[in-house]
């Protein structure tokens, strides 16, 4: 099992390499200059080829990413062509503000969803097990920016009962009240698409394992039936759903982008599009290696967490 | 006994509901609506239930029944391909990287790491920005980016049952591994792998929402319920009707999509 | 009993969530809430190319001539007075006495000369801390800034140009202090230091940047504290921020919403007409646009008052051509193509195209100064299909579409212009001259005519007002008559603002000016 681990680990610098290189080869083969971009409509060519060989644009391709990546093997992940500050400092700035949306979310869908699941497992096709299959369709079937404009109009426009975007209030606020309140409108929207996904298998599996023998076998020897469902259905249930849980944390540090947008959260996402959008090579490569970075690190963890659930898996 | 014949009328109630959509779709050139594409802008955004336009008009005036209709063709089509070729080859790669350990396992989950680690708006903008815009660029990134979970949650249970004692049994008895995946192992992809794939469906067609709210994605005049979606939202106070309608359109699909899934998880499995 | 603990589960998260009801504080006195459309990229106007950067950077930093509020007359700034000579070739300046930056040095020719210099000379010590994109565009006529005493300095121009003045009020012509640029290096735009109303206090990145007020100010008093710019890119949250007392002032409003915020009591609004000018392109040496008649046709296909109305709901005024009307450049007697599709198939049928024509029309999804891109095609697109003319729509992302008109391949395609100023040199020059023509020079519709290229060019060399504007009037006519492009609108801004705000008047370079607000 160790070996496993510090092989996974040693296996991370492959995989950040291969996301490095293929952002870097997305973004500069795609058409899109960010001289052009920075200059708008109204750039001469002159102007151009001189922002150009400023920006070291105008170097091959093979030059450019070498030297990007000599300066990140120094923790230096340049500086933005566009805001001309060190993207390390910004990213790290706006990426604390996503973790906290993406946790926040996160914890929503999983403990949302798997207490839906269960109690609809239970009594399947129950007025419950209906009620809840509808809402829970309901959030699958709407676009998060939808969702999210719909809650804000009703929370902040007509009921005034939370802020209506950022994450802390313009002056003032500051502590955790002011955190939680902007957060909330967020963090369920985020949620809501996951929360059908992770109750959805949470429900089908607990179905497939409470109509299997051992579980009969648990009711017979008279165990109460929250332990039978809990300890002995629950926990085998858990490899599926925790691997559509690792699933969606990575959607939704990746989809967060979305949400990050209408409600103008200061998040990694919504920075990153707007330096995709503006070809801000630096920029983009540092977000992408971030978010890459904890991505792996999420799955390492699912795939242990597989280990630790079902003794049965083995690892070489 | 009477909840099992509810349930089934409830999925036949569904599949009927699908196949009608399907239906409509596929006979939309047939069928007397008006032309989805012309625009009129004096009746912009004319309520449900106007005269000519039962279901009312969009932004630029044009009936939104007949862009429903229309726009089922696109959505359907590109929701079922996408998904369905994503679990495909999500669950070939899952079985093969759960199954046989070693350097296979290691080469496709660090695939799969490198491309979930991508951010698929990226991919999408490159995609589009290279190979020109339009709704079928778009589907290409979102299902190549899609295909992750399947194999994510298929290598998942793969590893759980390979190591199972009936497995073990059946090696002993001298089955081959195709025997073993097939009788097996492939019986207990089914039911995760289908409510995966029902709730699929609709994630890829809000996929175009996300990409047309970001501004890449179907062509003007083209109507698709996510770019329906997407342009829609500044109307979400003013003329509800012109979000509303294609949100239900696919909630509707999607509710249908679970209703069958489920019918037919309890159809493939008889213990429930 | 189970549902009576489900009953009690949930009232107890309804419990817990009822504590985080948070309604927006109340206000501090004397502070502003702007709320913006996107991030400020950085605060140094001189590096800046985008509107939104530029309406924040610009409280903090002054030029040495500007306009007035509400017209885009050029009227002393720092400079008091200013002379030119008679070839045209020299304009000397002298500054107000007495001014100080920020950080308590003082306004000098020095300063003038550094500010300039910084962008156009590679051996200066601050080329190298900055970018300076449009240093070319503004200043490459520019052949030295020479100091001739503590409060004169002379500009020495290589060709006369008689747009200069206009130029300088541009937001790269902005004085800086030498001090804070040393300093801070390449992190000073993040924070700028000059003589403007108001002062650079803090910039938490994605929330919120904070300027306070410049009690030194020597215009005048200026009347809040405080200013706060909330970037906020989903137009319905800054809707809702304003209509729920998080922001006090939005610019941009989107057209559909203004006939409800018009209706709304607790909000008022302002409208102008910008310097702007947004038009249908047209690739003037590709077939079959090289026929006149074939532009022509376009022109009368084009249903211009259907989009104003309908799509932009009144937030444009019909164009008749580049220069903005209303000003000095501009001839009140012009003519607009009229909405006539039957002389528009009469014109394709003398082309030779009666039975029309395919083509495609190149249209960006986004874009500053776009307004509403899609819509408006997607509306060009049908009026012209109704003439025979099968138009396919491309939209691409912003990026990859000014990387596209670069190729020449371009048919049709939609763009703006934001001129910055009413001189109409600044607009029809770099978009319509025939040196001008893409890759070289923004000139896309790649449009050639002699006799437009010499009126413009002497235009350029007398600094007499009322002679120039005969020139330009002769140059407009003759477009009108070409029809390089449709002409389609110029966009009017629509602010939006609560009641406590007082005194804010728009300004047609769509600068935000809000240092002559006060609050109530």
């Amino acid at each position: 099992m160790r070996s496993y681990l510090a092989r996974r680990l040693l296996l991370l610098v492959p995989v950040l390499v291969g996301v490095s290189v293929v952002v870097f080869l997305v973004l500069h083969l795609s058409p899109g200059d960010p001289a052009e971009i920075m200059l708008g409509s109204q750039a001469t060519q002159e102007d151009l080829q001189r922002l150009r060989r400023e920006l070291g644009l105008t170097e091959p391709l093979h030059v450019q990413y070498l030297r990007w990546v000599s300066h990140v093997a120094r923790g230096d992940l340049g500086r933005s062509l566009w805001m001309k500050r060190p993207v390390l400092d910004e990213v790290l700035n706006r990426y604390k503000a996503t973790l906290v949306l993406t946790a926040s979310g996160l914890l929503l869908s999983t403990l949302g969803g798997i207490a839906l699941g269960v109690a609809s497992a239970v009594r399947p096709h129950s007025l419950l097990d209906r009620a809840s299959a509808v809402t829970s369709l309901f959030g699958a079937s709407m676009p998060v920016f939808w969702l999210g404009i719909v809650l804000m109009v009703i929370f902040s426009l007509w009921l005034g009962w939370l802020p209506a975007s950022g994450m802390w209030a313009p002056y003032g606020g500051g502590d955790l009240r002011d955190l939680l309140a902007h957060l909330v409108l967020p963090a369920v929207t985020l949620a809501a698409a996951s929360l059908t996904i992770i109750a959805r298998l949470t429900r089908s599996t607990m179905l497939d394992i409470l109509s299997q023998d051992y579980i009969r076998t648990a009711r017979a020897k008279g165990l109460v039936e929250g332990r039978v469902v809990f300890r002995h259905g629950l926990k085998n249930a858990l490899i599926p759903i925790v691997t559509v849980v690792g699933v969606q944390a990575g959607y939704l540090l990746g989809g967060a982008v979305l949400t990050e947008t209408v409600f103008a959260w200061p998040g990694v996402g919504l920075l990153m599009v707007q330096g995709i959008l503006a070809r801000d090579f630096p920029l983009v490569q540092g977000c992408v290696l971030v978010i890459a970075l904890t991505f792996v690190l999420i799955n390492l963890a699912v795939d242990l967490l597989y280990a630790y659930l079902d003794p049965r898996i083995q690892y070489e | 006994m009477s909840r099992r014949w509810a349930r089934n009328q409830l999925a036949l109630l569904a599949l009927i509901v699908l196949a009608g959509v399907v239906l409509a779709a596929i006979l939309a050139p047939h069928l007397p609506l008006a032309d989805p594409d012309t625009v009129d802008t004096v009746n912009r955004l004319r309520p449900v239930l106007s005269p000519g336009h039962p279901l009312g008009t969009d932004e630029f005036g044009r009936d939104l029944l007949s862009r429903l209709v229309w726009g089922a063709r696109v959505s359907l089509l590109a929701g079922a391909a996408t998904a369905a070729a994503a679990m495909l080859i999500g669950v070939v790669l899952g079985v093969w990287s759960g199954y046989y350990s070693g350097w296979p396992e290691t080469v496709i989950m660090r695939l799969t790491d490198i491309l979930m680690a991508f951010p698929y708006i990226l991919l999408a903008i490159a995609i589009v920005a290279g190979l020109g815009p339009g709704l079928r660029n778009a589907m290409i990134a979102i299902a190549i980016v899609g295909f992750p979970i399947y194999t994510r949650l298929v290598r998942g249970i793969v590893l759980s049952v390979r190591g199972r004692e009936f497995v073990e049994a059946a090696r002993a008895l001298g089955s081959t591994d195709r025997l073993i995946l097939i009788r097996h192992i492939v019986p207990q992809l089914l039911s995760p792998v289908i409510v995966a794939f029902s709730l699929d469906v609709g994630a890829k067609i809000l996929a175009t929402a996300g990409l047309s709210f970001l501004g890449l994605g179907t062509q003007p005049p083209t109507a698709d319920w996510g770019s329906m979606l997407a342009t829609g939202r500044q109307f979400v106070i003013l003329s509800p009707h012109v979000v509303l309608l294609p949100g239900l359109a696919i909630f509707v699909i999607v509710l249908a999509l679970n209703l069958v899934g489920d019918a037919l998880r309890d159809f493939l499995d008889p213990r429930t | 009993m189970r549902a009576r603990r489900a009953l009690a589960f949930f009232l107890i998260i309804a419990l817990a969530l009822s504590a985080l009801v948070a309604p927006v504080a109340a206000q501090p006195a004397g502070t502003l809430l702007v709320g913006l459309v996107a991030e400020p990229v950085n605060l140094d106007p001189a590096q800046v190319t985008d509107l939104n950067s530029n309406r924040v950077g610009r409280r903090v930093v002054e030029t040495l001539v500007t306009f007035p509020d509400e017209s885009t007359q050029v009227i002393p700034g720092l400079a008091e007075s200013w002379t030119i000579s008679k070839d045209g070739l020299q304009y000397t300046f002298k500054l107000r006495s007495g001014l100080k930056f920020h950080d308590g040095t003082s306004l000098n020719a020095e300063a003038v000369k550094f500010s300039i210099e910084r962008q156009i000379n590679t051996e200066h010590p601050a080329y190298k801390l900055g970018k300076y994109p449009f240093a070319n565009y503004f200043f490459g006529n520019v052949k030295a800034v020479e100091v001739l005493s503590a409060e004169r300095v002379a500009f020495l121009l290589k060709e006369p140009r008689a747009s200069f003045l206009a130029i300088l009020t541009a937001g790269a012509a902005s004085i800086v202090s030498p001090t804070a640029v040393m300093k801070w290096g390449p992190d000073y735009p993040s924070h700028p230091v000059g003589t403007g109303p108001f002062r650079f206090a803090s910039w938490d990145r994605g929330q919120r940047v904070v300027l306070e007020k410049n009690p030194a100010y020597w215009r005048y008093p200026v009347k809040i504290e405080r200013v706060i710019y909330r970037p906020i890119v989903e137009d319905q949250a800054r809707l809702t921020e304003l209509l729920t007392g998080g922001l006090d002032l939005i610019v941009g409003v989107p057209a559909d919403f203004v006939a409800e915020l018009e209706k709304n009591p607790k909000v008022a609004l302002l409208k102008q007409t910008g310097a702007h000018v947004w038009y249908l392109g047209i690739n003037n040496q590709k077939k079959p646009f090289d026929d006149k008649r074939v532009r022509q046709a376009l022109n009368y296909a084009v249903n211009k008052d259907a989009i104003v109305r309908d799509v932009l709901k009144g937030t444009g005024s019909l164009s008749k051509g580049p220069v903005l009307p209303g000003t000095w450049g501009a001839d009140a007697a012009l003519k607009a193509y009229p909405y006539d599709p039957e002389k528009a198939k009469k014109l394709l049928a003398e082309a030779g195209y009666p039975n029309g024509f395919s083509t495609t029309m190149w249209v960006p999804e986004s874009g500053s100064g776009m307004q509403a891109p899609v819509a408006m095609s997607t509306v060009m697109q049908s009026n012209l299909k109704a003439v025979g003319v099968n138009v396919t729509l491309q939209t691409m992302e912003w990026g990859a579409y000014l990387t596209k008109l670069r190729t020449k391949e371009q048919e049709l395609f939609a763009l703006s212009w934001m001129a910055g100023t009413e001189d109409p040199d600044m607009v029809m020059y770099p978009l319509l001259h025939s040196s001008q023509w893409t890759p070289v020079g923004p000139n896309r519709a790649q449009y050639k005519n002699a006799r437009f290229d010499e009126l413009l060019q002497q235009a350029r060399l007398t600094t007499d007002q009322a002679k120039r504007a005969a020139l330009y009037r002769e140059a407009q006519r003759i477009l009108v008559d070409d029809a390089p492009w449709v002409f389609v609108d110029h966009e009017i801004q629509i602010a939006a603002f609560t009641k406590r705000v007082q005194g804010f008047k728009l300004h047609p370079s769509f600068d935000l000016r809000v240092e002559t607000i006060s609050l109530k």
